[in-house]
């Protein structure tokens, strides 16, 4: 009987893990947007402070902060999936989600109070 | 944009944005325990947070044209606060829906629920932090000049 059983046991285990992993891959690629967003838009922010706005910024709109949004979340929209999706164990990586939004939570504040 | 409308809305953004970093605050508490139920909470303060912004961005253009070179010309402290608080209002956003992401992601099935608990847990606080440091400048500014 136990013979019957362990294949059985074994396909949900299989079919667990896939969704436990599947799930933690997209926690990474949305957690890699928020932190690229706030990354991008820390730097567009420190270019606009010392008067080099990219040329790209002004064609996006003719108000530089809405530029600075758009640009950001253009970037953070593409690259943070795919840096989701860079091979590794996903479950490892979630643990380190809460220290780099930290850190990119600390590096906006930083420029954006210190540089308007 | 008429002027009364744009007054309105300018009134109805400082009190929804006050609204949103008060609620922002709750999901942050209550998710010090990754693994508890948030869902109205989160959504609410998301919700809040959004219609603050959208407000923010809609009269922002007016603000440019009429308040801003007179706040810059009289006083540039106050009108570099002002673009201070536009950026903590953009973070608050952003780490708001990254929070709520992070708290539905963790309530699937066989989700790793404490980490991503976690996660939201510091998105949530992230957010509750600059949009209190926002609504404060926003307050400041208001009550030096509006429109």
């Amino acid at each position: 009987m136990a013979i019957g059983v362990i294949p059985i046991a074994i396909g949900r285990e299989r079919a667990r893990a896939t969704r436990r992993a599947r799930c933690a891959r997209l926690a990474l690629q949305t957690s890699a947007s928020c932190v690229l967003f706030l990354v991008v838009y820390s730097g567009l922010q420190l270019l606009h402070a010392v008067g080099r706005d990219p040329a790209a910024l002004k064609a996006l709109s003719s108000i530089p902060l809405f530029g600075r949004l758009f640009a950001s979340t253009s970037i953070a929209g593409v690259l943070g999936p795919i840096i989701g999706l860079i091979p590794g164990n996903p479950e490892q990586r979630l643990r380190q989600i809460p220290g780099s939004l930290a850190i990119a939570l600390t590096l906006f504040l930083v420029v954006a109070i210190g540089l308007p | 944009m008429s002027a009364l409308v744009v007054r309105s809305l300018q009134h109805l953004h400082g009190h929804i944005g006050w609204l949103a970093a008060l609620a922002l605050a709750h999901p942050a508490v209550l998710l010090r325990r990754p693994e508890r139920r948030v869902f109205g909470a989160a959504l609410a303060s998301t919700a809040l947070v959004t219609v603050a912004a959208l407000l923010g961005a809609l009269i922002y253009p007016s603000y440019r044209e009429t308040v801003k070179p007179a706040i810059f010309a009289a006083a540039p402290a106050v009108g570099f606060l002002f673009e201070r608080k536009e950026h903590l209002g953009i973070a608050a956003l952003a780490l708001a829906w990254c929070g709520l992401s992070m708290y539905l992601l963790a309530h699937r099935r066989e989700a790793p629920r404490a980490d991503l608990g976690r996660a939201a847990f510091v998105s949530y606080a992230g957010a509750a932090i600059a949009a209190t440091l926002a609504a404060s400048g926003g307050l400041i500014v208001a009550c030096y000049r509006s429109f």
